[in-house]
């Protein structure tokens, strides 16, 4: 008897399976576990600093890769959108063993679960800025510039919170330390994302109607 | 305003007066012998408080210079008051000081408080004289002389880690024997007139016939009267002692696990978490779940260390005959940034901010940055001998303890010393390298040192040292 698994995580899986996303996770995986090996220290009485560039690395590859991958949710179909949801979550959430280990090493006075809860928050948020972004983006008929868009965003982020003084968007800061703010802020984003792409949704249906 | 309320307006201003006055006698503190404080060292420090509730004692030291700007050292005595005239003698470590200010504070006010000036941060240590003429010894010495009266001698080791010799001539009347041990403990030149040792109390302790009796870090002299040169050269240099022996330990900071391991265990991560998801379905999706969490569970259990903040103790023992001196040394080492305790009062053995608290439970705090080691210092005490020199000039253990890698400075080595037991056949004595050498380098010839654990035992030849 095979378990049968809902239609959005089948879809998930399946983004994983084929297309772009498997290559794209493979790069990202890749990356990080280079970081990882390249900053682990390479003889004993070395301090290990290796969770400072590792968790910094891992954030941005996180909002890089959501804010990409969200800018194509508005043209897919529901379904698709979640899946590629589904798949991205995974994605990120698979980078997070290889940086527990370089947290177990360095001991930072960053507590470990912070990773663990900031970083499907996150993802989601940036998912959804990304989505509000694809759809500026197209009513702007400036789709030739979306590759540009997701570092300019990131770029965008850090000046802000750098000019504010706080840790609110900037993902290399957010990874160091607890930002409740920052979870605030990617959690407002998600569920007005969410929202927005579902009214998005309902006006093509309409429209196609 | 009518005569009933300038007669209001008088009473208040008058008991505003009152308490004015009375307040600047509620408490007394006194740092150093006779208010001469040693930077660098262990200081008594006496506290008078007159009717005030109990409350606490808080000394900041700022070690602070242009570049690192302020450094500060704070020392937090609790301080038990109540109804009368209540004293309170404890040692504190103070560092050359930029500034140093006091206060007091009982019932959630400060009731006193008071600064010592930067010319009083004199690290020349102290020459004590109990006597009815200390003009004599001020004139022979030409060095920082304090008078003090033999009642006021303390009797911890601590005390006197700032003072070079103390000098008893009887005239003064006589300090208590546990006192003037103290300061022999700690390294002090104790010098006794013919006329102190008529006293036969002092005799049994010290003997009779030799000018100079070592004990512990310090010694008797009971020849004719010191010059400078003379005390410095008869003492014992334990700044040094203890400089080279910090400086041969240290954590090392830990790594549990290789470039190597983490490099194939990361590779082969990834490659099933691809393969995984290849699979695809309700067996990839659990296939991934498994790794995600066994990695997880691999990750965090392998490479952490013991404990984020890593403590290491080990103590010195330098002393002649059944007598040492003897402090501890705590090294340690913290791996995120933030504030390190160690349960005991201490020093940083490097300019360090942190905070000295005395009372209970005593404890020392320092704030490091991460991956950052640092040594504590406790103060210094008597303690009973485990290694000594036999009459033949060779080590022989006098406490219940087997002692290890025994070493006659310029002679002959041991594998260990048992108490009770003859010495093993002697060999030669092997190199040594590093921080060790240079301890050894530091001890005179025919001193004997040996290891217990991480304690390291000095037996100090007898000699005549200038």
């Amino acid at each position: 008897m095979t378990m049968r698994l809902p239609n959005v995580l089948e879809e998930g899986l399946e983004r994983l399976r084929s297309g772009d996303l498997p290559q794209f996770g493979l790069l990202v995986l890749a990356l990080l576990a280079a970081t990882l090996v390249v900053t682990w220290p390479a003889r004993p009485g070395l301090p290990n600093e290796s969770w400072y560039t590792v968790s910094q690395t891992r954030s941005v590859l996180v909002a890089l890769l959501a804010l990409g991958y969200g800018m194509g949710l508005p043209l897919a179909s529901p379904l698709q959108a979640a899946g590629t949801v589904v798949a991205v979550s995974l994605l990120t959430i698979t980078m997070l063993p290889l940086e527990l280990v370089a947290h177990a090493g360095s001991a930072p006075a960053t507590p470990a679960w912070w990773a663990w809860l900031a970083t499907p928050v996150a993802t989601a948020g940036y998912l959804a800025l990304g989505g509000l972004l694809g759809i500026v983006v197209r009513r702007l008929r400036l789709t030739a510039l979306a590759p540009l868009l997701a570092p300019a965003v990131l770029v965008g982020a850090v000046a802000i919170d750098v000019r504010l003084g706080v840790t609110l968007l900037n993902p290399l800061t957010a990874a160091l330390q607890v930002a409740p703010g920052h979870l605030a802020f990617h959690g407002a984003a998600a569920f007005l994302g969410a929202a927005a792409l579902a009214w998005a949704a309902r006006r093509r249906g309409e429209g196609d109607a | 305003m009518n005569g009933r309320a300038w007669l209001v307006v008088v009473l208040v201003a008058s008991l505003h007066v009152v308490h004015g006055q009375n307040a600047g006698r509620l408490a007394e503190v006194e740092v150093g012998f006779r208010g001469a404080p040693v930077a660098d060292a262990w200081n008594p420090l006496r506290v008078t408080v007159r009717d005030v509730g109990s409350g606490r004692l808080t000394l900041v030291a700022d070690q602070g210079n242009l570049r690192d700007g302020e450094i500060p050292w704070t020392m937090v005595v609790p301080v038990s008051g109540g109804a009368g005239v209540r004293v309170l003698e404890v040692d504190v470590f103070l560092p050359a000081w930029r500034s140093l200010v006091w206060s007091l504070e009982a019932g959630g006010s400060i009731v006193a408080s008071g600064a010592l000036p930067r010319e009083a941060a004199d690290r020349r240590r102290l020459d004590l004289v109990v006597s009815a003429g200390p003009g004599v010894v001020a004139e022979r010495l030409a060095g920082r002389v304090v008078d003090v009266p033999a009642a006021l001698l303390p009797a911890r080791a601590a005390a006197y880690d700032g003072v070079r010799s103390l000098w008893i001539d009887g005239s003064g009347g006589m300090p208590a024997t546990a006192a003037i041990t103290a300061a022999a403990a700690a390294g002090a030149v104790v010098v006794l007139s013919d006329e102190a040792l008529r006293d036969p109390v002092v005799v049994e302790l010290v003997g009779e016939g030799a000018a100079w009796v070592p004990i512990a870090a310090g010694g008797w002299w009971l020849g004719a009267p010191p010059d400078g040169a003379q005390l410095e050269s008869a003492r014992v240099d334990l700044g040094a002692y203890l400089a080279a022996f910090a400086a041969a330990g240290g954590v090392v900071a830990p790594r549990t696990v290789s470039v190597a391991a983490v490099m194939v265990t990361a590779s082969a991560y990834v490659l099933l978490v691809m393969l995984a998801w290849r699979v695809g379905g309700a067996p990839g999706l659990l296939t991934w779940s498994v790794l995600v969490l066994g990695a997880s569970l691999l990750a965090w259990g392998a490479p952490r260390p013991s404990s984020p903040t890593l403590i290491e103790s080990r103590a010195l023992h330098v002393g002649v005959g059944d007598l040492a001196w003897r402090t501890e040394v705590h090294d340690l080492l913290t791996l995120p940034a933030g504030v390190v305790e160690v349960a005991r009062v201490a020093r940083p053995a490097t300019t360090t901010a942190g905070e000295q608290r005395l009372g209970t439970p005593p404890g020392t705090t320092l704030t490091l940055p991460r991956w950052r080691g640092a040594s504590l210092v406790e103060s210094p005490r008597a303690a009973p001998a485990l290694l000594a020199l036999g009459a033949d000039g060779q080590p022989v253990a006098v406490g219940g303890r087997v002692l290890s890698d025994v070493r006659v400075v310029g002679g002959p080595a041991w594998r260990e010393v048992a108490p009770g037991r003859e010495l093993g056949p002697a060999s030669e004595a092997a190199a040594l390298g590093g921080d060790a050498a240079a301890f050894e380098a530091l001890l005179p010839p025919g001193s004997a040192w040996a290891r217990d654990g991480a304690d390291w035992h000095v037996a100090l030849a007898p000699e005549v040292r200038w």
